[in-house]
């Protein structure tokens, strides 16, 4: 049986492999494809994926077997061993069929949406390319070929948001991309190399064997700055608002729903190392909650919406980190896989009405969308529903049950205080988005090319509102979680996410239809500014650390290099050493009778002493 | 309004006084701007500004291409030569007229001249009707 299993499942991994690189491949044998003939290719690739992934989703819901699959012996020495190896659990095995039935949405969207492109088949191979790379990185059992897929994720990210490549903030967006998750992977090489020199693996399953009074605390912390670079935690974050210049599919599948969950994946992997060190939990925990809070504090008073939903991907991913810091990796990953559905919608849909409205991003240029495109505004609704964690919708198994275990086990207030605050800016500015973008009068310029008749652009719209509204159910049936989770606890915690989302949600409604009046401008308050200027954190960080760096180069570059070469080292140093010694020699020799005899005088004495040394 | 403030005291004659209230009006107008001013995509600052940047290609680039390519249009080459030479011909012209109608102390405007005499093309005409699409096809 377990034979059996491991060939198919290491099969079905191959298979999935191959099927997403063959468009890659076949485009690089054909000197010119015609224009949308890698879409045709990439949708049926990615459709076969899904449903090999479902297969072998199935098999392991019957045959719940956790299993390691060597494929191929890669470097194997006296002291280090390495092969390329697969890791069949439930996390691997369940986040495979999320993220394809997710990218295949998404690439059927973006035939729309990128339409007009002339590099759409190039469009579409980085995305099939990022899509092997998250399956490489999800499936493997080694730390490299883990880095492997990591690395060429970060690569991919780059490419896709300097897409549109002419602007120069795109431009800046992917190095800014690049640069915070260079700073991340220094933690996960330090943590490999660490590895390598103390336990001389890279094998998970060797790396959990080790001994429980071993001090990793390093290793794990190196891990942590990976995971706060990839999944945007709170001071590595700024990347992830500036990366929706990227096109709006990159965004929503990227940005949302894999990659920077990348992080928060490893750490969950990588939990049995972390799951008996307070150390290490409690910064999970409070670098979350920060994150959480922070993120959800600047989606406030943003006003272009996909930086509203940028920030609100931020501050799940926050939520994901507090559910690690609280030993609950599976809650944490079953927010993982709930949130891809929701949030790849609420994207889809936020590109549907950016498309409609001819490139218009600032929501206080969009009104009425309910009447506009009906459609497209109930997907809307239904994601932000689910976001908010309303009941019975996907997010709510994964939301509300990270809340309770917040809520009921033993952590900080000031951790429980931020998540809950989270919490109810999540309903605020979802609100925000709701009454912009849906409610009132249109306020965009009267354009007449607004429908929802392009099939492309509507079904995966409708497909990923299915998934949000039942999926929720169908993973917390069929996943059996390895850790209890928390069941009882009183009334108030249990519902006390509920009460905070409802109270957010009516002061929100509250103030927003205080807002129908218009009055003399004011300066924006203290805490606006706050909000919107983002907490001054990129204004601070991106100008005080480079003007540091260049102050000191410039130091260097125009006083140190020619104060070195001229003044210490070089001809101003030999007239320096050389003047007092020609100052003194000349000073002795001036014609006087005095210091002549005192110097005969010296140097008599000084040949005697020799003298008397060298006789006796 | 500050506006009204500055227009009552614009005639101040005392710089010293004038030079303080620009320094305040410049101050309450950078601390009461708005946070996040709207601008539309394709101002400078807007989200599809410059966007399709990378795929403007100037014309000088259809010389580049290989025959096979060229044959795909061939009413477009074939008159392509022509109007090489027409836009030789009328090149002295245009600077020439350029040259006599700007400034000693350089350009006002960006706006271009109209043709003044009949005949003549437009100064930086064949720049104008060569230049890319705005969005690609």
């Amino acid at each position: 049986m377990k034979l059996f299993y491991a060939c198919s499942a290491s099969t079905c991994v191959v298979l999935i492999l191959l099927l997403l690189l063959y468009p890659v491949i076949l485009s690089f044998i054909r000197s010119k494809s015609p224009k949308f003939e890698i879409y045709y290719h990439s949708v049926i690739a990615l459709g076969l994926s899904f449903y090999i992934s479902m297969m072998l989703l199935l098999l392991s819901l019957i045959l719940p077997i956790n299993m390691t699959v060597t494929i191929l012996p890669w470097t194997n020495t006296d002291v280090f061993d390495m092969d390329i190896s697969l890791q069949f659990d439930l996390y691997s095995v369940m986040f495979m069929p999320v993220a394809l039935y997710v990218t295949w949405q998404i690439l059927e969207f973006a035939y729309t949406y990128m339409h007009a492109d002339p590099q759409i088949n190039r469009f579409f191979k980085y995305l099939l390319i990022f899509m092997t790379a998250m399956i490489i990185f999800v499936t493997a059992n080694n730390l490299l070929q883990l880095f492997i897929g990591w690395e060429i994720m970060g690569i991919m990210s780059f490419l896709l948001i300097g897409w549109w490549h002419g602007r120069a903030d795109a431009n800046i967006a992917a190095l800014q991309a690049m640069i915070y998750n260079r700073v991340g992977d220094i933690g996960l090489i330090y943590a490999m190399a660490w590895f390598a020199i103390i336990h001389n693996s890279w094998d998970i399953q060797h790396i959990f064997q080790l001994p429980q009074n071993e001090k990793i605390n390093l290793p794990l912390i190196a891990l942590i700055i990976a995971a706060t670079g990839k999944s945007a935690q709170f001071s590595l974050h700024p990347w992830l608002p500036s990366a929706m210049e990227g096109p709006t599919p990159v965004s929503a599948l990227l940005h949302s729903s894999t990659m920077v969950v990348a992080g928060i994946f490893l750490l969950v992997r990588m939990n049995p190392l972390m799951e008996f060190n307070p150390t290490i939990l409690t910064i999970c925990l409070c670098l979350g909650a920060l994150t959480t809070f922070f993120s959800a504090l600047c989606a406030l008073t943003q006003n272009d919406i996909k930086k509203i939903v940028a920030f609100s991907t931020s501050s799940q991913l926050g939520l994901m980190m507090v559910a690690i810091g609280l030993n609950q990796p599976d809650l944490a990953f079953l927010h993982i896989c709930t949130h891809a559905f929701f949030k790849a919608l609420l994207f889809l849909c936020s590109g549907s009405f950016i498309h409609s409205l001819n490139g218009e991003q600032d929501i206080r240029k969009m009104g009425g969308m309910l009447y506009l495109m009906p459609i497209t505004s109930s997907c809307f609704t239904l994601s932000i529903l689910s976001l908010m964690g309303v009941p019975f919708m996907t997010g709510f198994f994964s939301k509300d049950t990270i809340l309770e275990a917040m809520s009921a086990s033993y952590v900080n207030i000031w951790a429980i205080t931020l998540t809950l605050m989270a919490t109810s800016f999540t309903a605020v500015y979802s609100l925000r988005l709701i009454f912009f973008v849906l409610m009132g009068r249109p306020r965009t310029k009267p354009v007449s090319t607004m429908n929802e008749h392009d099939p492309y652009a509507i079904k995966p719209l409708v497909r990923l509102a299915v998934a949000s509204i039942i999926t929720g159910c169908l993973l917390v049936h069929y996943m059996v979680p390895p850790k209890m989770p928390v069941i009882t606890m009183p009334p108030i915690l249990k519902l006390a996410a509920l009460i905070v989302s409802l109270i957010g949600f009516v002061i929100a409604l509250g103030l927003a239809f205080m807002a129908n009046k218009q009055l003399k401008p004011k300066p924006p308050s203290g805490p606006h500014h706050f909000s919107n200027m983002l907490g001054f954190f990129p204004t601070i960080i991106h100008r005080f650390i480079p003007k540091i760096i260049l102050t000191m180069a410039q130091k260097i570059a125009s006083k140190m290099i020619d104060q070195t070469w001229l003044k210490k080292t070089g001809p101003k140093a030999a007239s320096n050493i050389n003047k007092p010694l020609a100052t003194t020699t000349s000073n002795v020799q001036r014609g006087m009778i005095k210091p002549y005899i005192t110097l005969f005088l010296l140097t008599l004495t000084i040949a005697g002493i020799l003298v008397y040394f060298t006789i006796f | 309004m500050l506006r009204a403030r500055f227009d009552e005291n614009k005639n101040e004659k005392d710089m010293v006084k004038a030079t303080k209230m620009l320094r305040a009006g410049e101050e309450e107008f950078w601390a009461n701007q708005h946070p996040q001013p709207y601008i539309f995509p394709d101002s400078p600052g807007g989200t599809s500004y410059e966007r399709y940047e990378c795929y403007k290609v100037p014309e000088w680039v259809l010389d580049y291409w290989h025959p096979s390519e060229k044959a795909m249009y061939p009413d477009y080459f074939s008159k392509r030569e022509q109007w090489k030479k027409l836009r030789m011909q009328s090149w002295d012209k245009e600077v020439a007229q350029l040259q006599a109608e700007t400034p000693a102390d350089g350009p006002k405007t960006e706006a271009l001249p109209p043709a003044r005499k009949e005949g003549d093309l437009p100064p930086l005409w064949w720049q104008f009707v060569t230049r890319p699409r705005q969005h690609p096809t």
